[in-house]
């Protein structure tokens, strides 16, 4: 009973009026800052942090979550309206949701996204709330070594998911580690790479880093591509999904909330994995697997449920073990350290409040997400057809005021310059940014538990696979390398993508 | 040369990635190296460079004998008017204040639009200033310099 004591607890903290206006605001903001086409959740969240600087963390967290899976539902909103996936997890929502846009059924589309994603949302949280505690006991009986191999999971999960090429992939993480570990050394305080300027000594800020290659660069890109779109404002007549509707999709909403959940928790995994699954096995299941692409109802309620599943339980290996497992989580560690927290274990049991607030708010933001999207959905269809050329001046006047406001650094704001030009090379060379964000935040954290458990063991490297946590989580990690690298599910994953 | 490479953007994206590996290695000699047990600074990222250097050697190899897509146009108008304003951003920002620079951000930014109309740019800049200053200056209270001087 003690999960009814700490949820009750929790809901307390996310119920308080303040933070209860937060968690609306996160998810207003988000799904506002998510609808706009070439946006996605990782640029949209860097955007909004400094909008969060001044609460208190549980509030700034609360709000950030919401700003999440707001800025998750927008994307996909946008995916069905326009056909222009924000980010991947909502990739597979613009196969069947433009399609059945464009057959005139944009309204039920988008209603049994909210509702899966809301019924999905309610499970994960309880799956959150129900795993959380006992994998926080287990990663206390992990030791540095344990950790560095953790992170090798991560990273090496987050290069299979990464589009386009293994090998792009791995390097990029490389380099996001060597970037990360830019600054003062926390052993020696020798300055590394720091070409004695004082603003890094502290290192690059992650914000810079994310709104220079996720904000700048793609702003550069969308501008060249001309971001083209053809919305479907006057057909969403009603929002009610048929009778027929409802029976197709109740399934897909069950299994999709079940596969997401589950590999939401794996490291990389997050909101685009259990999304490809579970269209993929609808598709599979399907006695009539050829209307999928032209209009299937089950073909947005299954990976809709499933990305947002994935979203919640993703922040369970960030909770517990305080390593982020995605791009987006990335971020929140970021965000966690401006407020002074460390994500870890010890947050459960210190801050207990945070925790649980958290957990309580994911649900009510859900609600909030079903309460504000149905109705206003005429809104952000308004807001869909504002032109790039108003947009993205104004992305970057925020971009500029949010860096800025980080540290008052006007040094940072042409910092991100620079990681906006780089940004948009690796857009041309076809070198996908996100695993350069995660071993960014990753590259510390790594370098000090490699040093650590090198110290501990003596000098002796063996000591990381004959600890048998350690040495399971290497393997898994290096089964995952292989699978990639064989030739039958180097085809296979090419396909998915190019699906995509 | 340019049609004997095959694969350009592996191969550019090679380049790049040994660039990066070599410098990590090269400025990473004047950090101490320590030995496996107690690793100085120069270790972890010494090691990060070498593995940097040899994916960017495979990469370039691969750009060399692979087929691939060729990288296309560089849009350079709008790399340059983008990154632009938010150059001015950053050396503005701190010595004229907010309004100014983010007046310049709206203008610069704008230029990238094809028939330049000069009503739509006045709305723009008006709902940014104010979005600015009343949000970031005013509500939200962030220690900003509003105004020169």
């Amino acid at each position: 009973m003690d999960l009814l004591a700490n949820l009750s607890m929790g809901f307390g903290v996310a119920l308080s009026p303040i933070n209860l206006l937060y968690c609306f605001a996160g998810v207003a903001l988000g799904t506002l800052v998510g609808v706009l086409p070439g946006i996605g959740p990782v640029a949209t969240i860097a955007m909004l942090l400094p909008a969060t600087f001044a609460l208190p963390p549980v509030s700034a967290l609360i709000m950030l979550a919401g700003i999440y899976y707001g800025a998750q539902y927008g994307g996909s909103t946008t995916a069905i309206l326009v056909n222009l996936p924000g980010e991947a997890s909502s990739v597979v929502t613009a196969l069947d949701g433009y399609q059945m846009a464009r057959q005139g059924r944009a309204g039920p589309a988008l209603a049994v996204a909210a509702i899966g994603s809301f019924f999905a949302g309610c499970v994960a949280t309880l799956i959150l709330a129900m795993f959380a505690p006992p994998l926080a006991e287990v990663a206390f009986k992990f030791g540095p070594a344990e950790y560095f191999s953790l992170m090798v999971l991560g990273l090496m999960a987050a290069v299979i998911l990464a589009r386009g090429s293994l090998l792009k992939a791995m390097a990029m993480i490389i380099l996001g580690l060597l970037l990360g570990i830019i600054g003062a050394d926390v052993n020696t305080g020798m300055m590394r790479y720091t070409f004695d300027i004082p603003n890094l000594t502290d290192g690059i800020g992650f914000v810079v880093v994310a709104m220079g290659i996720f904000g700048f660069g793609e702003i550069i890109a969308n501008l060249e591509r001309g971001v083209q779109r053809e919305v479907f404002v006057t057909q969403i007549r009603g929002m009610m999904p048929s009778k027929e509707d409802i029976s197709r999709s109740w399934k897909a909403i069950l299994r999709g909330t079940g596969v997401g959940s589950v590999l939401g928790i794996l490291p990389g995994g997050g909101a685009v994995l259990g999304a490809f699954a579970a269209y993929t096995l609808e598709k599979k299941l399907s006695d009539d697997p050829s209307r999928f692409g032209k209009g299937a109802i089950e073909g947005v309620a299954a990976p809709e449920a499933a990305n947002n599943a994935g979203a919640q339980t993703s922040f369970i290996p960030l909770l517990t073990l305080g390593i982020p497992s995605n791009a987006v989580m990335a971020l929140m560690v970021g965000a966690l350290t401006i407020h002074g927290i460390t994500p870890g274990p010890q947050v459960m049991t210190e801050r207990p409040e945070l925790f649980w607030g958290t957990i309580a708010s994911m649900w009510i933001g859900n609600l909030v997400l079903v309460i504000l999207n149905l109705p206003l959905i005429g809104m952000w269809v308004k807001l869909l057809s504002v032109p790039y050329r108003f947009l993205f001046p104004s992305i970057l006047v925020l971009c500029c005021i949010g860096i800025y406001s980080l540290q008052n650094s006007a040094f940072d704001v042409g910092l991100a310059v620079l990681f906006g030009f780089l940004g948009y090379i690796f857009i041309k060379l076809e070198c996908e940014p996100a695993p350069l964000l995660l071993g960014f935040v990753l590259g510390p954290m790594m370098e000090e538990n490699l040093r650590r458990a090198m110290l501990i063991s003596r000098g002796d490297p063996s000591v990381f696979v004959t600890r048998p946590l350690s040495a399971s989580l290497l393997a898994v990690a290096a089964l995952l390398l292989i699978l990639a690298v064989t030739p039958a599910l180097r085809r296979k994953r090419e396909e998915a993508f190019k699906e995509a | 040369m340019a049609s004997a490479l095959k694969n350009p953007k592996d191969f550019y994206s090679g380049l790049l990635f040994m660039a990066f590996g070599l410098a990590a290695a090269i400025i990473g000699r004047d950090y101490p190296m320590g030995t496996a047990v107690r690793m100085g600074p120069g270790y972890f990222p010494t090691i990060l460079g070498a593995i940097l250097i040899v994916m960017g050697g495979v990469l370039v190899f691969r750009g060399l004998v692979t087929k691939g897509e060729p990288i296309g146009g560089v849009a350079v108008k709008a790399m340059v008017l983008v990154l632009g304003a938010v150059s001015f951003f950053a050396g503005m920002v701190d010595w004229l204040g907010l309004v100014v620079s983010v007046s310049a951000v709206v203008l610069i930014s704008s230029l990238a639009n094809q028939p330049f109309k000069p009503l739509e740019f006045a709305g723009l800049l008006v709902a940014m200033l104010a979005l600015s200053v009343g949000l970031f200056g005013y509500a939200l209270s962030l220690p900003f310099k509003l105004w020169p001087g």
